[in-house]
Formats: C-alpha cells, sequence, structure tokens
C-alpha cells in the first residue's frame, strides 16, 4: 500500500511556548484516520503543517514519497478547512459556483470551463446528495448541507487525499451522520483516503479505520480497546487520551 | 436631446460608460474581499501624486497612477506583515498619502486645479485624459475577464484557491495594480472624495438582489450605468455637480433597495 503521509519527528512551538514535539505518523492509501485531541492540542497546528502552511521546527513531513518543501502538486491533496461554512457565509455564490471553483487546476489560469468540467461539478455534488441544490445561493443552506458541498468542493478534484479539519463541527446530529456516512462510503467503497481532525470520537471511531490522539505534546495511536476504554473513561471524566 | 449636442457631455457619457463597467468590477472582488476601504484609501492617496504632478509639471493623472501603484502595493506588504490586521494597513497607507498630498499642495501655483480633483471634472476631460481612460478600462475590462475565476476564488477562500493551484500571489499582484489604476483615473473624473462610494455602492445594491456571483457582477454594473448616466443626466438638468449627484443617485438607490427588502421580509 502506497504511503501518501509520512511526518518523522515534528517538532513546533508558537512564541517559545512547546506545541507538540518527536510526532512521528504514517497515512497510507485506503486510510481513515481520526484524529483527536483536547483544544489547543495542536490539531489545526499539525495540519497547517502538513500543508506547507507553517514549517516544522525539527523534523520532515513527506507527502507522496516528496519532501513537502518540494512539493508542488497540492491538487492531489484535497482541504476542508475549520469553520469553512463562515468563509461563504456571506458570500454570493451560488453552491455550483463554489464546487467549480476547485477546478482550477484542471481548468488551467485564464482559461473558461468547458461542459466536461461542469459535469464534474455536478457529479461532485451528486455524490454529496447536493445535485439539486446546485443554483441555490450557499449562504441560505443549513449548516450541514453547507459542509456537504464544502466536502463536495474537496472531492471535484478527485484529490488522493482528503484533510478534514473539524467537518463535523457546529452541524446539527442528522448533519453529522450525513457527512459521516457519506465520508465513510467513499472510504470503503472508492478507497478515500482520508485524514479527520474531530472531538467526536464516539462517532469517529465508528467509521475511521484508525484513530490518532495528540495529547500533551505527544501523538499515539489508539488501539480499537483503547479508544472504547477512551469512551468510557470520557463518559466519566470528560478527559481526552488518558491513556496517552 | 439637447444634452448630446455638446462635445464635452458626449465625452462624459463616454468615460462615465467605461468607468461605470471597470469600477464596479473591481469594486466586486474588493468588497467581498472585506476591503472595501482600500478605493477610499487609494484616492486619497492619488492627490499626493496629483500634487506632485503639478509640482513638477507631469500630467497630474500620471502622478496619480504611480502614486496609487505604489500605495496599493505597500497596502498588500503590510498586510501580509500584518494578516489580521489588513485595516491597519489601509489606514497607514490613507494617513501617509494625505499627509504628503498636504505637503505637496503648498507647493502647487494653481489650487483651483488641484481642488479640480477632489470632486472630479467629468464634464471638464481633455482628449488624452478621454484615451487613457478608453485605454485603461479596456485593458482592466480584458484583465477582469481572463482572471474572472481566479479573483472569484481568492476572494472567496484565498487558502483553498492557493492550494488548488492558483498562483495567488501574482493575481493579487496584477489585481492590485488593475485596481491601483482603476482609482487613479476615477478619482480624475468622478473626484478622489468620491470614488471609492462609485466602487462598493453598485455591489452592495447588487448584493441585496443577487443570487450567485456572476449576477452579483452584472448587476454592479448595470447599477454602475444607472448612477453614472442617471447623475450626469440629473446634474445637467438640475445643475448640480455630476460626481457628488452620481453618488448621492447610488446611495439613494441602496436605501430604497434595504427599505424594500425589509417591506418584503416582513411581509413574507
Amino acid at each position: 500500500m502506497s504511503t501518501i503521509i509520512q511526518a518523522t519527528g515534528l517538532r513546533f512551538q508558537y512564541a517559545k511556548e512547546p506545541i507538540f514535539s518527536d510526532v512521528s505518523f504514517r497515512i497510507d492509501a485506503g486510510d481513515f484516520v481520526a484524529l483527536t485531541g483536547a483544544n489547543g492540542a495542536g490539531k489545526s497546528t499539525l495540519l497547517k503543517l502538513l500543508l506547507g502552511e507553517l514549517a516544522p521546527e525539527q523534523g520532515s513531513i513527506q507527502l507522496f514519497g516528496e519532501d513537502i518543501a518540494r512539493f508542488r502538486q497540492w491538487p492531489k491533496v484535497g482541504y476542508m478547512p475549520q469553520n469553512g461554512t463562515a468563509v461563504g457565509a456571506n458570500f454570493p455564490a451560488t453552491v455550483f459556483e463554489i464546487v467549480m471553483a476547485n477546478l482550477f487546476s484542471q481548468i488551467g489560469l485564464m482559461r473558461m470551463p468547458k461542459q466536461s468540467h461542469r459535469a464534474q461539478a455536478m457529479a461532485a455534488l451528486a455524490q454529496v446528495g447536493m445535485a439539486e441544490y446546485a443554483k441555490r445561493p450557499f449562504s441560505m443552506l443549513s449548516g450541514g448541507q453547507q459542509q456537504r458541498v464544502l466536502l463536495a468542493r474537496v472531492l471535484v478534484n478527485a484529490p488522493e487525499i482528503m484533510i478534514l479539519d473539524e467537518p463535523t463541527a457546529g452541524i446539527d446530529s442528522k448533519g453529522i451522520d450525513d457527512l459521516l456516512c457519506i465520508l465513510s462510503d467513499l472510504n470503503r467503497k472508492r478507497h478515500a483516503s482520508i485524514l479527520m481532525v474531530t472531538h467526536d470520537l464516539a462517532r469517529a471511531a465508528q467509521f475511521a479505520s484508525r484513530t490518532l490522539c495528540l495529547e500533551e505534546g505527544s501523538l499515539v495511536e489508539l488501539s480499537e480497546t483503547q479508544v472504547q476504554l477512551e469512551l468510557k473513561h470520557k463518559h466519566h471524566h470528560d478527559h481526552a487520551c488518558p491513556l496517552a | 436631446m439637447d444634452i448630446l449636442q455638446y462635445d464635452f457631455m458626449r465625452r462624459a457619457f463616454l468615460v462615465g460608460l467605461m468607468l461605470a463597467v471597470i469600477v464596479p468590477c473591481i469594486g466586486v472582488v474588493v468588497v467581498l474581499k472585506r476591503l472595501s476601504m482600500l478605493g477610499d484609501a487609494l484616492s486619497h492617496t492619488s492627490l499626493a501624486g496629483v500634487a506632485a504632478g503639478l509640482v513638477l509639471g507631469i500630467n497630474p493623472i500620471v502622478g496619480a497612477v504611480v502614486m496609487c501603484v505604489i500605495s496599493a502595493l505597500s497596502i498588500e506588504a503590510i498586510r501580509k506583515k500584518l494578516p489580521k490586521y489588513a485595516e491597519m494597513a489601509i489606514a497607514i497607507t490613507m494617513s501617509a498619502g494625505v499627509g504628503l498630498a498636504g505637503v505637496l499642495s503648498g507647493f502647487v501655483k494653481s489650487a483651483a486645479n488641484f481642488n479640480s480633483f477632489l470632486f472630479g471634472s467629468i464634464v471638464a476631460i481633455s482628449d488624452f485624459e478621454m484615451l487613457l481612460v478608453c485605454l485603461i478600462s479596456l485593458a482592466v475590462m480584458l484583465a477582469f475577464v481572463l482572471l474572472y475565476k481566479e479573483l472569484f476564488y481568492i476572494a472567496l477562500d484565498e487558502r483553498a484557491a492557493r492550494l488548488a493551484g492558483v498562483p495567488v500571489r501574482t493575481v493579487n499582484f496584477i489585481f492590485t495594480i488593475l485596481t491601483a489604476i482603476t482609482v487613479s483615473v476615477a478619482a480624475r473624473t468622478v473626484g478622489a472624495l468620491i470614488v471609492s462610494s462609485l466602487m462598493v455602492l453598485p455591489v452592495a445594491c447588487a448584493m441585496q438582489v443577487s443570487r450567485s456571483y456572476k449576477q452579483t457582477v452584472f448587476v454592479s454594473v448595470l447599477f454602475g450605468l444607472f448612477f453614472i448616466i442617471g447623475g450626469l443626466f440629473l446634474s445637467y438638468y438640475a445643475g448640480l455637480k455630476p460626481g457628488g449627484t452620481i453618488v448621492l443617485m447610488g446611495v439613494a438607490s441602496l436605501i430604497l433597495l434595504l427599505l424594500g427588502k425589509g417591506a418584503l421580509g416582513r411581509r413574507a
């Protein structure tokens, strides 16, 4: 199985305050990885390192076997930001326009989209069950529907890995179930590789094939038994990763 | 129509039509990037270029274009250094520009000439200025059409645009130059003090009635045309200053749209 992300010995600090040190992990093609951890544990910072927006102080990141500093094939990486719905909250754009925007690498600089690109955008919307909303203004959708559209925006490029930063935050219970079912389907049927940051360990554990936990500066991989123990423990003490 | 029997009015209409198309096009992106005050800052700093041009004996519009480009690039540079305080970059550059304009205006011999840039002189446009506006307008329209989807994605989500492969830095640089040039030529015609209104008002009106980005762009241009043509007619027949009349038409339209939308919302 080919390796998509290989992080080794990562260390990062903000204003001399260490966030994490010696973080290593690997994500292979077809993995569905849930990344959990308490608020401020550094989950979003870790994603910024993986997206090349921040550079680690120590350690290395390889994407598709290439050092991140030299990596240029970003369309292979689909990214769904935290609070992504806030970005388009008051933006006058339709669902279709938002999904089409991400086809840039296929359409090309200063070129007009073709009919095939439009069909691709519609197909991505159909994958998340939002095709009938294509002409609706994005700002008029519910939180759950907006997240599905943002997932379609990621899918339209057929990325080889999807990095999702708390995609279930701020949406209702049904919206969360719908979104996780879509992700699970994509992983099982289309072998999509997913790295998803989430606070909702209970739900994520039902779908994810692996669970990573970032806590007190270290990253550990939880076994299935550890996840079950953690969920029981969390139920009693509401504490993040006692097994870390 | 007797309004069109005068050569200066025909020029005013031609220049007005050009500006009515390009200023809202730039304005859509500026507004959606939450940089509405950018036009204000650039138009004010263009006054420093006007004053420098008048002092040095070069065409004031050329001075304004140069100063606007420098200011726009400075704003972009400060914005990059302090990304969470974009509005501070605008305030700093505007203060520097107004300060420089104030000092340089003391050396300008013809105060009337300098003052004409404050409120514009759309009905007193020279052949050179008309040619300049036409050429710049065509260049801006072409660039806007070619970079339509790139500008849309950057305005929507700069980070996602970068990941999708959009050359964000280059497109932002080109857009900054386009904005600076548009503001400086528009400042000469409708006035430095009101050019930013022409950038923001058609977009604000369009956003009240549009459902998509494409619609917002088209409707903004339609509102721009309505304000400029309507403003020129009104100013001619009522004996008012054209620049101010154009902007006040925009403000009145926005108020009416907001009231109408509010009334419809209550009824629904």
